[in-house]
């Protein structure tokens, strides 16, 4: 049999290390030479597509004590034939805010890693952390003990507040219109428990980003999203627009003509902004972003409800606060939050994201119990979020006439 | 902690751990489903949400309870071997 011999043989796993890509077959063969549960993880794989089903059975109940999340437990169904990836559960450990890390760190990490699991990671998981790909369950306890002593933590995994993750905002970005990094770290301590103990209907993800660019993509996977943004006037210096024409930049068919709101002038001379019309995409700051910057009066947009289909479809997540100022220690924001966790644990059913509950109930309900006005913001195009219904403004209006 | 009135909590977790005792293999208890159970039990001048929050707490740090987790969804369960670990 194949995987009798020393070196498993995949001949349709080899296939996938042709071109000119990266090739995870690769990467799981230099580690199958020394760690043998790489090597099997190898062989159980061409198995997988050979019989074009998975080998995987589903975990349940693995961990560490006292924590309900970060270990995700998975076990082979051929355990006969691939005995060292019996047990295969993947560990979630809690990123850095914005994945800074000195190489000393990584080694640290990957030393307990090549010691009790496969030596295979996954820098980084979709949800933020920094994942490690296979152990078996009495390797969990000292892997724990070693990498918590070093100063890491696990991540979520469950129903939890899932690890919260951010965009590199001011760190590098000169377009951060608040500390990303900070808030990611403030919310992450101030929330352990709810992140290691599952108190919620299902998952809760809080992505950050620094300007509506949302490098992290929160619109469409948090179910807060907190993106950077300014009010007021777009900074504008006229000297350095001058120069991006000079240097070829067509500052009419490039610029203005591509602003959505068609909001910018150009005379030749002096770039003018309706700042008013600006719905903040970014395009001319992008384009130009030695001559723009965004306003001076920086906050945050508290978006709500996305997430990627599950058990129904995919959602964006849509406006619920149009400006808050970002400063620590953060209350307005944490207000809010646990006012709606209250809300959700209250009425959310099981595995019910809170973007399919302020469907199911309606958003102009949500609003109201979290006391809420409804704001211009929230509507993406007119008459298409038809929830809001201006009850005073139409009783005004009637007065009046 | 300090309403001696309430349910002592000892008795609190033992209600709990039986409740989830019972309910195993036909329920996936969730946190919420516990504590509304038990605030229904004793009542709601005898128990709060923050004495089974504490009582939950006490048993999953002590191993009596733990955290099960299925389909990316979390529920509370004795200890037990999962019918899919493979024997050793
Ligand atoms: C000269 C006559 C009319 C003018 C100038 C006019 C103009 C308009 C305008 C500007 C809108 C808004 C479109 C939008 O917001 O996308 C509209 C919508 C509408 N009009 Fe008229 N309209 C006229 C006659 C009528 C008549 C006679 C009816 C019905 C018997 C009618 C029924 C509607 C309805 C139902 C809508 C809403 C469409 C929607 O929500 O998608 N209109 N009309
Ligand atoms: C069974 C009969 C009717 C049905 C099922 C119906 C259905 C609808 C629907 C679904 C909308 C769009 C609502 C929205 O997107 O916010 C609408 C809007 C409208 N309908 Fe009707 N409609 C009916 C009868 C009528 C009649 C008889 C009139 C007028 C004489 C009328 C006038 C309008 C107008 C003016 C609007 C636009 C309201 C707005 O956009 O604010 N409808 N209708
Ligand atoms: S989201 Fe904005 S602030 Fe954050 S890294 Fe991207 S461009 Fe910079
Ligand atoms: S940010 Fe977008 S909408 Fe605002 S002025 Fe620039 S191009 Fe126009």
């Amino acid at each position: 049999m194949a995987n009798e011999t020393k070196k498993t043989s995949t001949p349709l796993l080899d296939e996938l290390e042709k071109g000119k890509w990266p090739s995870f077959v690769k990467e799981i063969k230099k580690m199958a030479d020394k760690n043998p549960r790489a090597k099997d993880l190898l062989g159980q794989l061409e198995q997988s597509y050979k019989d074009k089903v998975t080998h995987w059975k589903h975990g349940g109940l693995v961990g560490v004590r006292g924590y309900g999340g970060g270990v995700i437990g998975r076990y082979s169904d051929s355990p006969d034939k691939f005995p060292n990836v019996a047990h295969f559960h993947t560990i979630r450990i809690n990123q850095p805010s914005g994945w800074f890390y000195t190489s000393k760190a990584l080694r640290e990490i990957c030393d307990v890693w090549e010691q009790h699991g496969s030596g295979l990671t996954n820098m980084h998981g979709s949800t933020g952390d920094l994942v490690l790909l296979g152990t078996s369950t009495d390797n969990l306890e000292p892997i724990f003990t070693k990498l918590t002593n070093k100063g890491w933590d696990l991540g979520g995994s469950g129903s939890v507040l899932r690890t919260p993750s951010c965009c590199a905002g001011p760190a590098r970005c000169e377009f951060a219109c608040y500390d990303t990094l900070d808030l990611t770290y403030d919310l992450t301590q101030a929330y352990q428990d709810v992140l290691h103990r599952p108190q919620f209907p299902y998952k809760w993800k809080f992505k950050m980003s620094g300007c509506p660019n949302d490098c992290v993509a929160s619109v469409a996977r948090a179910d807060m999203s907190i993106i950077g943004i300014w009010k007021g006037d777009i900074q504008v210096d006229q000297e350095a627009v001058r120069a991006y024409a000079k240097s070829g930049v067509d500052v009419q068919s490039e610029i203005c003509d591509l602003c959505p709101t068609k909001c910018m002038s150009w005379d030749g001379k002096d770039l003018k902004i309706v700042n008013k019309w600006c719905n903040k995409c970014m395009h001319c700051i992008n384009a130009m972003p030695k001559a723009l910057r965004p306003g001076k009066e920086r906050g945050a947009a508290i978006l709500i409800g996305a997430k990627a289909p599950i058990l129904q479809g995919a959602q964006m997540s849509s406006v619920l606060v149009p400006f808050m100022k970002m400063e620590p220690p953060y209350k307005e924001l944490k207000d809010l939050v646990e006012k709606i966790w209250d809300f959700w644990g209250e009425y959310g059913k099981n595995r019910e994201r809170i973007g399919e509950l302020i469907q199911r109930v309606g958003m102009g309900q949500f609003l109201e119990a979290l006391e809420i006005e409804p704001k211009p913001q929230m509507v993406a195009n007119p008459r298409t979020n038809p929830f809001i219904f201006y009850e005073e403004y139409f009783e005004e209006e009637g007065e009046q006439k | 902690m300090a309403d001696l009135s309430g349910v002592p909590m000892d008795e609190l977790q033992n209600e709990i751990f039986k409740m989830v005792q019972e309910d195993m293999g036909k329920k996936q208890l969730k946190a919420k489903d516990i504590t509304n159970a038990m605030i229904q039990k004793f009542g709601e001048d005898k128990c709060s949400k923050e004495s089974c929050k504490e009582a939950i707490r006490t048993l999953i740090d002590s191993g009596r309870l733990v955290y099960g987790y299925f389909g990316g969804s979390s529920s509370i369960q004795v200890p037990h071997k999962e019918g899919s670990e493979p024997d050793k």
